[in-house]
């Protein structure tokens, strides 16, 4: 028997209705020893991010003479998901959400004004209820935004799915699971570009469009989201260093 | 502030960084000679502490402790085991502390910290030493199941002290936890206690339980200077003097452990016992901070219930 | 090994000339270290004086009795790819150290201000985890202490251990090991270092240099390090340790197990005798050495 993901009243299994993202929670400058460093959490997924660069490159060889490197590293705490993962570094997973978000990052950050320099950025997840990916690009952009690293724009990222015939925004663990498709989608949202669309599973072209229209609509909420905390972040700085009085 | 002031402050901003970096033991010393420390603290106090438990949802106990910057969070998370033959009535333990790269700059990804190991092995020796937690509390049936428990510690930001904060971690997160309610049948399988009851005759239910706690270890971290003696160093500290002694007891007092791994300076006794003197009334004003902690968890459970 | 040190080896500067076998090896190079009735610290008594009053004495499993040391061997000078090496083994346990270096070193290591040291412990078999880690670690801050890194900077000292046998103590006998593997190479050193191991039974009876069965029946015990007296007439202020000599600073100490505040005193007095004993050891074994070093240079 296939699971219900949607009551008959419309509502999803944590009770959200099927275009509503989960709560947002985003802290700034959560590591003192990072340039920069964010929290960023979706419901139960809770992810930090930390930032330090730009610079000297560490391995010459790999040293760039016209833009920065860019390394990304993601990372799982053991006790992040339902049942204990056994230790395993470097295994295709983190591999490949690596690659995803030092891809996406890079496409942001104006890698030009900053040659020969080297910028990390590392994830770490904590807690683990579907969206990791998506999670982990947003710290990560926060991040870079407090690191001051000159960016195009911020990255914003949201999954969006689709089960029992309907589009659904910001897939938790379990609906993750659900073994419907799961598209995953970073929007540069002032610039109204794309930089990551990622999808497993098959999906008819005309749901797909709906899918990924509902999933941009996330990105540009969670973008909105994110630079409300960014403007409250620069202005508790400000206050801090006596620039702006009250 | 006039525009010239605020000039003349950011010169001596920069002048007073690279003091800082060309002179750090000079520096550190100037502070010294006042009788603080450059956060601002007395010379002979730890920095402030946060203790809070079970914030992990995912882990059966968890803690996150502060300690000034440093940042530690414990999880464990609780599997059914077969016991050894020798010790058919006990449970396991494995603790492991671990740094992410996010911690600190100098650690490099897929790479091991050289503190990685050293923090873990002094955590299994000080939870073995002050058998904290009797063995025996994790059996469930003996001789065919008792829980393995993994406690794994991050480090999420690493500013000197990491034994003390990891410790301090570890030991709140074992104090969260929670063995969950089961049923064993009579040949040692273990199911959930909420499973159909019709098809296991002989199953027996174990109610769900907090463990009961011995002494409580504690560590504290001394970086000694020929002349002071600097509780909870920060990184920077830690970096400058180059030699620190661990003091691990529990809450009272109780000495077990003194650590001293090298380093440039020597520790005469008087050092040593002023080590223990500064470990005792660190070790009261933690207990209060750590019973605090737990037992607002525990107030927090009971509401939950009720 | 025996293959190896019949080999012939010569070093071009002369100072070291061996072509012999296994025997002649041992007497010509090492030193042994027979503790008899007049080394040990006090006397066999069955009846002990603690700081909580007369207490009986275990039986040791070696007949020993709790002052006592295990017999010392040291031999230099015995791996000829090495810069410089030394077996130290107190009885059963035995463990062989090989230093390399200084030598250049590139990239993010190089520290120009000094000399990096890198430790490296092989177990005696299977392959290194936490603990050889963490013992890695120790021997590389304490050694820190006695090498002159200043005199050598840019470049890297790399000092190996592998434990040919541990019968208990294998931390404490590295660390004599390593010392004398670094005056072997010739190494620049402010001093000497002696480590002791004790065990502390639950009624606070400490005995020295306990064996594996011994460290793992009793309560606690504790690998201590103390710099060798200085043997040099100068003596500047700064050597003295609040009013203390300086032999008597710990330069490393490591225990597991439970020892309480006053055990672990009555360790440090304990270890800081039987340290004395072990520095004199190591140096007359060095000194030996050197006569026949001068030996072969004189003839």
């Amino acid at each position: 028997m296939a699971l219900e993901f949607i009551s008959p009243e419309g509502l999803r299994l944590d009770g959200r209705r099927p275009a509503e993202i989960r709560q947002l929670r985003a802290n700034l400058g959560v590591i003192d020893k990072a340039d920069g460093s964010a929290t960023f959490e979706m419901g139960n997924t809770k992810v930090i991010a930390a930032v330090y660069g730009p610079h000297e490159v560490q391995n010459r060889s790999q040293q760039l003479l016209d833009q920065a490197l860019v390394k990304c590293e993601y990372s799982m705490a053991n006790f992040s998901t339902g049942d204990r993962r056994r230790k395993q570094k470097g295994d295709r997973r983190s591999v490949e959400i690596s690659l995803v978000i030092r891809q996406s990052m890079e496409a942001a950050i104006m890698t030009h004004l900053l040659p020969r320099t080297q910028i990390d950025i590392f994830v770490h997840v904590l807690q683990a209820d579907g969206g990791t990916r998506s999670a982990c690009i947003n710290a990560a952009s926060l991040a870079l935004a407090d690191a001051g690293i000159p960016m195009r724009d911020i990255v914003a990222s949201c999954a969006s799915g689709y089960l029992n015939n309907t589009p659904l925004l910001d897939l938790n663990y379990l609906e993750d699971s659900g073994g419907g498709p799961d598209v995953t989608i970073a929007l540069l949202p002032k610039l109204d570009k794309i930089t990551l669309l990622q999808m497993d599973a098959k999906l008819p072209l005309e749901m797909f469009e709906k899918v990924f229209e509902l999933g941009n609509k996330g990105c540009v909420a969670i973008a909105n989201y994110m630079r409300n905390v960014l403007l409250e972040n620069t202005k508790d700085l400000a206050f801090a260093r006596g620039v702006v009085k009250v | 502030m006039t525009e010239h002031e605020h000039a003349a402050s950011v010169g001596e901003d920069v002048e007073l960084e690279a003091f800082r970096r060309l002179y750090p033991l000079e520096f550190l010393e100037k502070f010294l000679k006042d009788g603080v420390r450059p956060d601002g603290r007395p010379l002979g106090r730890a920095r402030s502490t946060l203790i809070s438990v079970g914030s992990l949802p995912h882990a059966e106990g968890s803690a996150m402790v502060k300690l000034g910057n440093t940042t530690m969070l414990a999880g464990v998370k609780l599997e059914v085991m077969t016991p050894s033959v020798d010790f058919p009535d006990e449970g396991r333990i494995v603790v492991d502390f671990q740094m992410p790269a996010i911690c600190s700059p100098h650690v490099r990804p897929g790479r091991q910290s050289e503190l990685e190991p050293v923090v873990s092995e002094q955590i299994r020796n000080a939870l073995s030493s002050s058998m904290m937690v009797d063995l025996r509390e994790l059996n469930i049936a003996p001789g065919k199941a008792a829980w393995m428990a993994y406690l794994d510690v991050y480090c999420l930001d690493s500013d000197g002290s990491l034994l003390d904060a990891a410790l301090l971690a570890t030991a709140a997160a074992l104090a969260d936890l929670k063995l969950p309610e089961v049923a064993v049948t009579d040949d040692g399988k273990v199911l959930p206690a909420s499973s159909d009851v019709q098809e296991h005759r002989s199953l027996k239910n174990i109610q769900s339980k907090r463990l009961k706690l011995g002494k409580i270890p504690m560590a504290l971290t001394c970086a000694v200077h020929p002349k002071y003696i600097l509780p909870d160093p920060t990184a920077e500290e830690e970096a400058i003097l180059k030699t620190t002694i661990t003091v691990l007891t529990d809450f009272s007092g109780q000495l077990f452990s003194l650590y001293k791994p090298g380093g440039e300076v020597l520790a005469s006794t008087s050092t040593v016992q002023d080590c223990f003197a500064l470990a005792k009334y660190r070790g009261k004003e933690l207990q209060k901070i750590f019973n605090n902690a737990v037992i607002d968890a525990e107030a927090d459970d009971a509401m939950v219930e009720d | 090994m025996i293959e190896l040190l019949k080999q012939k080896k010569k070093r071009t500067n002369g100072i070291k000339h061996c072509e012999i076998g296994w025997q002649s090896k041992l007497l010509s190079n090492s030193t042994y270290y027979r503790p008899c009735e007049s080394q040990v610290l006090r006397l066999d008594t069955t009846i002990f004086e603690t700081s909580r009053g007369t207490r009986m004495v275990h039986d040791r499993p070696d007949g020993r009795n709790p002052n006592q040391l295990r017999p010392l061997v040291c031999a230099r000078g015995l791996l000829h790819r090495a810069d410089g090496s030394a077996r130290w083994s107190q009885d059963n346990t035995i463990v062989i150290a090989a230093v390399y270096g200084p030598k250049a070193i590139s990239g993010r290591r190089e520290n120009p201000a000094r000399a990096v040291l890198e430790v490296i412990w092989k177990p005696k078999m299977g392959m290194a985890g936490p603990s050889e880690r963490e013992a890695e670690f120790i021997l590389k801050r304490t050694l820190e202490y006695i090498v002159l890194t200043a005199m050598h900077p840019n470049t890297a000292i790399s000092v190996i251990i592998q434990v040919v046998s541990d019968d208990g103590g294998a931390l404490s006998c590295a660390m004599n090991a390593a010392c004398s593997a670094l005056v072997d190479a010739g190494i620049p050193l402010k001093g000497l270092i002696a480590a002791v191991t004790c065990a502390v039974d639950k009624d606070g009876v400490i005995y020295l240099d306990p064996i594996n069965k011994e460290e793992k029946e009793f309560h606690g015990h504790a690998c201590l390090v103390f710099p060798g007296k200085p043997m040099s007439s100068f003596a500047p202020a700064g050597l003295a340790l609040d009013s203390e000599p300086i032999e008597r600073g710990i330069v490393t100490s490591v225990t597991k197990g439970i020892l309480s505040a006053e055990d672990y005193l009555n360790c440090l007095e304990r270890s800081r005798a039987a340290s004395v004993k072990i520095a004199e050891f190591a140096r007359s074994s060095l000194e030996k050495a050197q006569r026949g070093v001068e030996l072969v240079v004189a003839s």
